[in-house]
Order: structure tokens, then sequence, then C-alpha cells
């Protein structure tokens, strides 16, 4: 009975979990290495990040938005920090605070222009994207900087054998979940995201919601930008570049459609792990980067067929 | 005589309003005007006609590329495919030709049938499938960059003819760009269809509103398919234009045409709410996007700059036409 009921509600995220376990056997089948302590390890620390963009994209797609900055927002951050960062621990804490204020201040920027001025949400952060990578670029225009080993050692050390970027994945999914299923903000984010009309005539600040969904995006972003930040131990002004596409991806797979109000980041985790899985099997069997390109763009959209036959 | 007087009140009514219309439309060309006051500011040189059909003989790739963007935007649409396909074509027309004079007129119908392709798929997607326009381009625009780079190998070879070379990169009589007139030709073609034919006036009604179309008789999906097409062709037409320019295949020759030709349709007042704009707003704002570009290349602040003021200009100006409606 129970079992039954909870088949029917997560219908979506089971099939999702399938498809991930059967990528998973099927990829151990074909490469020996694949299951291998390292590569699964590596792949984690791959998904790290991109899980991390993921979750907060989830929140803004959950709204009926859209964001293209995150990797900007990404790319930012490491400059930042290999700009700012001395050895010294006050200075270390100082520049992670102000890069996540940042975070704050551009999500709120893009949820005003948003829901106040009534933008498209992709011609906002179309344009933000290109301002930010502007940004970026100013501040150093080539890769490298200096990042504190501590630092480093801080965000791809581990604690009693868990990967630290691990720990920082697992918190933040743990509380998107916790903040959209238990508590009144998640209602009105799937309210919000349902129907924009219904919500406001049930008394929903809509407005404020999606701002928060947002901040909620660009904070997160640059979260997994200081996590990329340690593992590189350098400012790369480009490295953010596919982010915006891959969580978006994430997301799509993962089964919250583009139409807002349903789904959640228990699928968006799948969907990240999916594309990490692919990408490093591609790797693995060395075949040409270049096919990662159409293998991508052929994943997201058999997945936006998918749920779209499913939803008619 | 009451009648008479309001008549006569209505008439002058209309001709204000037609002013003010007329002023906005030209509004893009003062700030390029103003524009290219400031270059001639900051480098007195700039401002020979020489340079201006120089400046105006770069913008033609762009301006094309935002023709074919201009119709997408006004179905409510957007093709964030147009770089990739500029760079596959530009590589392909390359790799098919390798200087053989007999290859050329071949290539040109070839790649410019891929372009339009790739236009008709995307507009199938948006269309039949139902993703959403900027899901379906974006996807599109992956598949393109890994095929052009499957397809050079990551090395792009081949090599173009004089012929080729005249048209994108000639002079005729050694001092008017010959890109220029195709441009002109392009702007010309687009002015026609968009303002004088009925199919002209079904692209206006679908983007105004799609349901209300549909409800008298139009038929939309056709329409929003062959707006996509014609963007496609467009910029298989820069990018052949292009190569004509470089002469060799290049992978990075399509980098910031999504973005500056959305950039240039929105300065040119085509809104994102659809059925509204033309042709002549987002010819002004390629120009004006490539003086903006030359002056902050003379002010030193070349790629970074670039880059922020692009991203100002496309909120700021979205901004700015919602605040006029």
């Amino acid at each position: 009975m129970f079992f039954k009921q909870f088949r029917q509600k997560n219908r979506a995220f089971i099939t999702i979990y399938l498809v991930l376990i059967f990528l998973f056997l099927i990829t151990s089948l074909i490469s020996p290495v694949f299951h291998s302590y390292e590569n699964i390890s590596n792949i984690l620390n791959q998904a790290a990040a991109l899980g991390i963009v993921s979750i907060g994209q989830t929140f803004v797609i959950l709204v009926l938005g859209i964001d293209l900055s995150v990797g900007s927002v990404i790319s930012l951050t490491t400059v930042t920090c290999a700009t700012l960062m001395k050895d010294d621990p006050l200075a270390m804490c100082l520049t992670v605070i102000l890069c996540l204020a940042i975070g704050i201040g551009i999500g709120l920027l893009n949820g005003l222009l948003v829901s106040k001025v009534k933008l498209p949400p992709i011609i906002v952060t179309i344009g933000m994207m290109v301002l930010i990578q502007g940004i970026a670029l100013q501040i150093r225009i080539a890769p490298g900087g200096y990042i504190p080993k501590s630092f480093g050692e801080i965000i791809s050390g581990s604690l009693c054998f868990v990967p630290v970027s691990a720990i920082i994945l697992v918190s933040l999914i743990t509380a998107a979940i916790i903040l959209l299923r238990k508590t009144i903000f998640g209602n009105y984010i799937y309210a919000t995201g349902g129907s924009e009309e219904n919500a406001k005539l049930a008394g929903i600040n809509v407005e404020k919601v999606t701002i928060f969904s947002y901040i909620i995006c660009s904070f997160i972003a640059v979260i997994a930008g200081l996590v990329l930040t340690g593992r590189i131990r350098s400012g790369d002004p480009l490295i953010g570049t596919s982010f915006a596409i891959d969580s978006i991806s994430a997301v799509i797979i993962g089964g919250t459609p583009f139409t807002g109000g349903q789904g959640g980041v228990e699928g968006t985790i799948a969907g990240a792990l999916i594309i990490s899985i692919l990408s490093n099997i591609l790797n693995l069997l060395s075949i040409s980067s270049f096919y990662q390109y159409i293998v991508k763009g052929l994943v997201l959209l058999t997945a936006v067929i998918l749920y779209s036959l499913r939803i008619e | 005589m009451n009648l008479f007087h309001r008549k006569i009140n209505d008439e002058s009514f209309l001709q204000l309003s037609k002013i003010r219309e007329i002023i906005q439309k030209l509004g893009i060309y003062f700030v390029l005007l103003i524009l290219i006051i400031i270059s001639g500011i900051f480098s007195p040189s700039s401002l020979k006609p020489i340079h201006f059909l120089n400046v105006i003989r770069q913008t033609s790739a762009l301006g094309i590329i935002g023709i074919g963007q201009t119709f997408v935007i006004i179905t409510q649409g957007i093709d964030l495919s147009v770089g990739a396909n500029l760079t596959l074509i530009e590589i392909l027309i390359c790799g098919i030709i390798r200087g053989r004079g007999e290859m050329v007129l071949p290539a040109v119908i070839f790649c410019l049938g891929v372009g339009a392709l790739i236009g008709l798929i995307n507009g199938l997607g948006v269309t039949k499938l139902k993703l959403p326009p900027f899901v379906m381009t974006l996807v599109m625009s992956s598949i393109l960059t890994g095929t052009y780079l499957l397809y050079s190998g990551g090395s792009p070879k081949g090599k173009i003819t004089n012929s080729l070379r005249f048209i994108g990169a000639g002079r005729i009589g050694n001092i008017f760009p010959t890109a220029i007139i195709v441009w002109i030709i392009v702007v010309a073609v687009a002015f026609v269809i968009l303002r004088y034919t009925i199919f002209g006036r079904y692209i206006y009604s679908t983007g105004g509103n799609p349901k209300t179309s549909y409800l008298s008789g139009v038929d939309v999906n056709l329409v929003i398919i062959i707006t996509y097409i014609i963007s496609g062709f467009c910029s298989a037409l820069a990018g052949i234009l292009l190569a004509g320019y470089l002469g060799t295949g290049s992978l990075t020759v399509g980098a910031g045409y999504d973005l500056n030709s959305i950039a240039a349709v929105i300065m040119g007042g085509t809104t994102f709410s659809g059925g509204r704009g033309g042709i002549m707003g987002t010819t002004g704002g390629a120009l004006v996007l490539t003086v903006l570009f030359s002056i902050l290349t003379i002010l030193g602040i070349a790629h970074s700059g670039k880059l922020m003021a692009q991203g100002l200009i496309i909120i700021g100006m979205v901004f700015l036409y919602t605040k006029k409606r």
C-alpha cells in the first residue's frame, strides 16, 4: 500500500533513477575501468559542481524562469577568488563572503528585472551572462592567479573518506529538498510555477517568490564556483562556459519541465549524474571530444521530446 | 461644423502620431550619428568616407544575420544557432571549394541549402514538437558545433577562389565593397517581404497574436517554419561572405554572432512580445553595434569591454522598450 502510493507520487523520479542505474550498468560492461575507485570518485568530483549549479537552476525553472547567467557567475567567482585571496584566513573568509554577496546581488537583479519589470527571463539572463563574462575577462584575461594551498585542501580534501565537495553537494540537496517539500516557501514556488494567476489570487506574493528563486540560483552558482576554485586552484575566466546548457539539461532530464510547477531537486541530481557519466564514458572510450557536443545536444533533445510526449 | 472641426483634429493628430512614429523609428539612426561623432572626436581619421565604407562592410555579415533573427523574433521565437550555423557554412564552403573554380557555384548553392535545412529543422522542432525556441536552437547550436569540429578535425583546411574573394572582400572600382551590395539586396528583399506582401502581414499577425491568426485562417506553423528557414538561409549567406573575406576556414568566425544579432534586433525596436519591429531598425542596430565596438577598440578595451557593452545594451534596450509601451 505504502509502496504503491510512493510509486504513484514519484513516478517521474523512479524512471530517471532507473535510467541512471541502467546507464551505470551498461557503462560498467563497456569499460572495465569505469567502476574503479579512482574513476568513480573522478565522476563524483565532476558531478559535484554541475550538481550544485543544477540545484539552483531547478528553483528558477520551477517558477517558469531560466537562468543562462550561472556559467558566467561561476567564472566570475573563480577569477575574483584568484585575485583577492591571500594566505591569511581572514582574507580568505572575506573573499568567500564577498563572492556570495555578489551572487546574491546578481540574482536580485535578475529577479527584479524578470518579476517587477516583466522582461523575458531568457533575454535578461543572456544579457547578464554576457555582462558578467565581460567583467570576468576584465578582471583576468587568461587563467591564472593565486589560490592558497589551504583553501584548495579544504575544498578538495575529504572528511572521514568522504570528499568535501560531495558533502557540500549532499547538504545542499538536503536543504533544497526540505525547502521545496516541507516549507511554505516551497509550496509557494510550486504554486507560482503551476499557475501564476491562481497563485496571485491565493494571496501569494508571486514577485517575491520569483526574486527569491533567482537569488537562490545565483547564490548556489557561486558555491559551485568556490568548489571549482578549490579544485583547480586558479582563476579561469572561461571555466563556466558550458555550465548554463549543462545545468538546464540536468534539470530537464531530471523531470522538471519548462512548463514549471512540477518536478524537483531529486530528479535534477540524477540528471547531473547522467550527464557526467555520459561525458566520462565518452572520454574513457577515447571518443573525440567533438562528439560530446552532438551527444549532449541529442540527449537534451530526446529528454525534452520524451517528457513532452508524456505530458500530452 | 462641429463634426468638421473634429475631423481636422483627427487628421492633425494622425499626422502628429506619424511624426512621432518616424522619430521613434529613426531613433536608432540618431544614436548612430552621435556614436559616429564620438568616434570622430577620439580618432578624426575615422570620419573619412573610406573608413565609413569599411565599417559598413564589417557590419554586412551581422546585418544579414540580424535580418533573419528579426523574422524569427517578430514571430515570438529566438534563434541561438545562427553563430554555429555561420561557422559550419564558412568551414564547409572552404572545404568543398578547395581552390577549384568550377566548384564555386555548386558549393554556394549547396551551402545555402544546408543553412535553410538547418532552419527547417529548427522550425519543425519549434512547431511540430512544440519545443521552446531557445531550447531547440541551443540544442541545434551544440550539434552544429560538434559537426563542424568533426568535419574540420579541429583544424579547418581549404581555400576559396578569387571569384568568391571578390564577393567577400572585393571592391567595385576599387572603392565600393561588394559585400555591402549583397547586404543591401538582402535588406531590400526582406523589407519588401515584410511590408508589401501577404506573407509579411501573416508574419506580423502570427507574432502579434498566434491564436487569432490561426482562427482567421493563417497557417501559423508554416509561417513560423518559414521564418526559421529565412534565418538559417541568412546565416549561411553571412557564412559565405565571411569565407570570401577570410579566405580559409576558421573555428571562431561565428563567435558572438548569436548575441550580437539579438542585440541588433532589440536595439532596432523589435520586441520579444512579437508582432512589432522591422528591418530598418535592425540594420541601424547592427551599424550602431559595429561603430560602438570600434570606439571601444580605439579606447583599448577590446574584448571584455565589448562583452560588457553587449550585456548592458541587451538588458537596457529591452528595459527601455518595455517602459515605452
